[in-house]
């Protein structure tokens, strides 16, 4: 009985929903106001990670009223250690989903059909940080060294850096690291995996026992995966690539689904605190001056824009990181594709729609004056 | 003393009934056409299986030295302060709420705390994790059977004018042996889960835990059952070998569901 | 060794033993026992209870529930002290008799070591008195060849039947040569022929080996066919109420055939009569009715 009922409920949304799109794109390109019937299109958004600001960009455009705007009501769920994003969108259970890059392609290989449709980050925040005494500077250095991962699928980029600089696994003691830095700070861990939204500002959030102050950057010595050569595409909007081919409605949901997101990143561009703001009321713990680190560094990871506008996928850096998807072997000898992903993998069709769309409004969407701000970190991150 | 029952009961009908529903869950996949990242058929598990069984081998002597490790700490330390709250129940009597307390949480939960007590890179929190879990069921069950003693026995001792520690010797550590291979089973398994669980938290990648959710994280699912695979191969080998050991030491009983 | 020279069809009135140079094995004299209970109902289970038994006597004894025969008992075994009264065993007291391990002693349950082989379980007290191992062994060789056991020296108890069990226990109880068995309805648990089996075979023991022997029972049959002398309790509180001698011949000739002579029925009579209550007036008449 239950499920006629679902049935028929959705029915009439999915009905209610194509009159409405069909209202929208009759009445031109522009459309920001509701559809004629007056109607949102609820959206499921799965977060690859609990509420953050490394997720800025979709709460501020549900804060904003972007989202609805383009007739979307949109509903964001976090994330979590237990939780795989693709999986989510994948089983259907949500619309869209946050989540990295070589994360899918395994995924893609095992048979889930997304697509990435628009590569927010366009560069990778992953770091191996370690305490300046320790002298290592590049991945060769981590020889003979305890060197922490998460795991999760996080580990890659590390591998794929100390694969090209011929440093084996055997050659180094790896450690699960834990979801904070209590290992690091211990010095159970010679170079820990740390986010340069997150865990670097933890560190930097910490006192320094040699000093009685917290640390600062002079203490600490960062390989970033972007110089070494090695760095993987991170956070992007991934869509159903069944859906996206054969139902128009979906397709052209996505496409503002990407524009009004895209519009939240701008926000955050602009208005880092307020963004900063908008995330802790959206139920983050963390406390004020991370989350303003945090957003500060994510916008650094945006802007500017070098693929053309934010969310362009570059073609280049996506064969880097399919190549290294392919060629990176892990501790079990293990790759995360064996194989070149589909022509589906990814796609720039709807991003660039939604690009010309802003770009005809008069929106920036490359970003070329941003300039970051100075975030000054407390004890803790309050 | 019962015979075991007839061979074709004993092990034949398990297997058929096991081969019977690995046949129908592969029958599933295949008919209605479940993707692998969400339920992997048996034969693709089997074929990640063999494909990676050194890599599963190495990683279930990870996970099983810091069990087996966990095992004896927890068993050996259960068994003397079994043997503590018997000869001075004052003891017994302190710790009971701590122990009842101890019984319920999720030991596991613990595991941050000793890592960083003990270091993150270190074995050693996954071992004191396991080596709690199997702390409590032995030394409760052990305790136990210290406690009950038949009283026809306790007369005959009497009557032979036993010293107390010639009527232990005798009577009551031999009739306590049962009840702590019961402990001994539980614990058995339960160090192997805790280990397994307890890498998660921290310590060297090598185990079995870390090679389940690499795995997972790219949806390779296939590949992560045959590591579970090999988590459930680790279980019962500890299990039989336990059975095993209270075979030799008590051949003169069925293994002990009781007394 | 026989028991006291009484002349066929002469029950001697009481039953007093004859008396000898040597201490009686058992010798009750007053005894009472009071279970205290926590409600304030305290239980007399005996009172004033006086018996003597004479080295190499089998005395049985015989009452409904409640009449305080296992008290007795576990009280002649220094397993729990009488309130008032007291207890010797060959001369000394109750718990110095237990201490010299003067008695042997069997139960109801065969109350076998279940981890323990047959000829380690018959062993156990002679380990316990830091008996050598070769003595043990040449020892337990020879109670498994009395009891009949001798082929399932190496099986364990669980491998048994419950006759055979209570053999073993038996042959336990022998273990030491005690001048003194005590035996709590040691054949309860055993079914008639299992148990006239027993029968024949304890006697025939007994007789070997001259032990005093204080038996607890419940069948009459086998009371009579056991015992010098049939002690007949009486419950509520517990004491003797009557001791009656049964003059049945030594106790070589105590064989199977025994238990269809007319002297055997009369005496089995003589015990019912007695248990149901009749006064224990002229129990010589009773035992002499032939004719």
């Amino acid at each position: 009985m239950k499920h006629s009922k679902r049935l028929i409920v959705t029915g009439a949304i999915a009905a209610v929903s194509a009159l409405a799109l069909a209202g929208c794109s009759s009445s031109g390109s522009d459309d920001s106001t509701d559809s004629a019937s007056g109607e949102l299109t609820p959206v499921t958004l799965q977060l690859q990670w609990f509420a953050q600001a490394q997720f800025a960009g979709y709460y501020a455009a549900l804060d904003q009223g972007y989202y609805e705007d383009e007739g979307l009501d949109v509903t964001i769920l976090e994330g979590g250690a237990d939780i795989v994003p693709q999986d989510v969108l994948s089983g259907g259970d949500a619309d869209y989903a946050i989540s990295w890059v070589p994360k899918v392609l395994g995924s893609i290989e095992q048979g889930a059909e997304i697509t990435d449709v628009a590569q927010i980050f366009e560069r990778s925040a992953t770091t191996q940080i370690s305490m300046k005494d320790k002298n290592i500077t590049t991945a060769a250095d981590l020889a003979g060294k305890k060197v922490g991962s998460w795991g999760y699928g996080n580990e890659w980029e590390l591998f794929a850096g100390m694969q090209k600089a011929g440093v084996a696994t055997d050659d180094i003691s790896l450690v699960q690291q834990a979801f904070d830095m209590n290992g690091f700070l211990a010095g159970d861990i010679d170079a820990a995996q740390a986010m340069t939204y997150n865990e670097y500002a933890q560190v930097l959030e910490s006192v320094n026992p040699a000093t009685g102050e917290l640390f600062t950057p002079d203490d600490l010595n960062v390989i970033d995966w972007n110089d070494e050569g090695t760095a993987m595409l991170q956070d992007a909007i991934w869509a159903d690539s069944a859906k996206l081919a054969d139902d128009d409605a979906y397709a052209d949901q996505t496409v503002k689904f990407i524009k009004a997101s895209i519009k939240g990143w701008i926000y955050a561009k602009d208005n880092p605190e307020e963004a900063a703001g908008i995330v802790t009321a959206a139920g983050s713990t963390l406390g004020e001056s991370h989350q303003l680190w945090m957003t500060n560094e994510v916008n650094k990871l945006i802007w500017p824009s070098t693929s053309g506008g934010i969310g362009m996928i570059d073609e280049a850096a996506w064969k880097q990181t399919v190549d290294i998807a392919m060629g990176t072997k892990n501790e079990t000898g293990a790759t995360v594709i064996s194989e070149e992903p589909p022509a589906t993998a990814y796609s720039n069709d709807y991003v660039t729609k939604a690009l010309d769309e802003l770009k005809d409004e008069g929106v920036d969407v490359e970003g070329a004056d941003f300039t970051p701000i100075e975030v000054t970190l407390k004890a803790g991150g309050e | 003393m019962k015979q075991s029952a007839s061979l074709p009961r004993t092990i034949l009908a398990p297997v058929l009934l096991g081969v019977l529903a690995v046949a129908l869950w592969q029958l599933a996949v295949v008919a209605l056409e479940i993707k692998p990242f969400v339920l992997p058929s048996p034969v693709s598990i089997a074929t990640e299986f063999s494909s990676s069984v050194s890599s599963v081998w190495t990683s279930s002597l990870v996970t099983g030295a810091n069990a087996l490790i966990g095992l004896l700490i927890g068993a050996i330390v259960g068994i003397i302060a079994a043997i503590i709250a018997t000869v001075l129940p004052i003891t017994d009597e302190l710790s009971a709420p701590l122990v009842a307390a101890a019984s319920v949480i999720p030991i596991v939960a613990l595991a941050p705390v000793l890592y960083t007590m003990f270091g993150a890179d270190k074995e050693t929190a996954r071992q004191l994790v396991a080596a709690l879990a199997v702390f409590i069921p032995v030394y409760l069950n052990t305790l136990r059977g210290l406690r009950q003693a038949r009283p026809v026995h306790r007369d005959l001792m009497r009557a032979y004018g036993a010293s107390s520690w010639q009527a232990t010797r005798a009577v009551t550590l031999p009739g306590a042996v049962p009840f702590l291979f019961i402990g001994l089973r539980i614990a058995s398994s339960l160090a192997v889960i805790s280990a397994l669980i307890g890498e998660y938290f921290g310590g060297p990648i090598g185990g079995l835990g870390k090679s389940i959710t690499s795995a997972a994280a790219s949806s390779n699912y296939s590949l992560a059952y045959a590591y579970v695979l090999g988590a459930i191969i680790l279980g019962l080998v500890f299990y039989v070998v336990t059975l095993g050991l209270e075979k030799l030491v008590s051949p003169h009983r069925a293994p002990s569901t009781g007394p | 060794m026989s028991t006291e020279p009484a002349a066929s069809g002469h029950a001697v009135a009481q039953g007093q033993p004859v008396a000898s140079a040597r201490p009686a094995a058992v010798s009750v004299a007053g005894v009472g026992k009071v279970f205290a209970s926590r409600k304030g109902t305290d239980v007399t289970a005996l009172e004033a209870v006086d018996l003597t038994i004479a080295p190499g006597e089998f005395v049985s004894l015989i009452g409904p529930s409640g009449c305080g025969k296992s008290t007795l008992l576990r009280l002649i075994a220094d397993l729990d002290t009488p309130t008032s009264g007291s207890i010797e065993v060959f001369g000394k007291t109750a718990r110095q008799a237990r201490i010299d391990q003067a008695y042997g002693i069997a139960f109801q349950q065969a109350g076998l070591l279940p981890w323990r082989t047959v000829r380690a379980n018959i062993e156990l007290p002679l380990e316990l008195h830091k008996v050598g191992k070769a003595d043990r062994a040449a020892r337990s060789s020879e109670l498994l060849a009395l009891v009949g056991l001798s082929d399932f020296a190496d099986k364990y108890p669980d491998q048994l039947s419950g006759g055979m069990q209570q053999r073993v226990a038996i042959a336990r109880s022998l273990a030491e040569s005690p001048g003194l068995l005590l035996m709590d309805e040691p054949f309860g648990a055993l079914d008639e022929m299992t148990r006239e089996r027993m029968q024949t075979e304890l006697v025939r023991i007994c007789a070997e080996t001259g032990a005093a022997v204080v038996f607890v029972t419940h069948s009459i049959p086998e009371a009579v066919f056991l015992s010098n002398r049939v002690v007949v309790m009486s419950p509520r509180p517990g004491r003797i109420r009557d001791v009656i001698a049964v003059d049945l011949g030594r106790a070589e000739g105590r064989d199977e055939g025994l238990r269809e002579a007319d002297s055997f029925f009369e005496a089995v009579v003589a015990v019912r009569e007695s248990l149901h209550g009749e006064s224990a007036g002229a129990p010589a008449a009773r035992g002499v009715d032939i004719r």
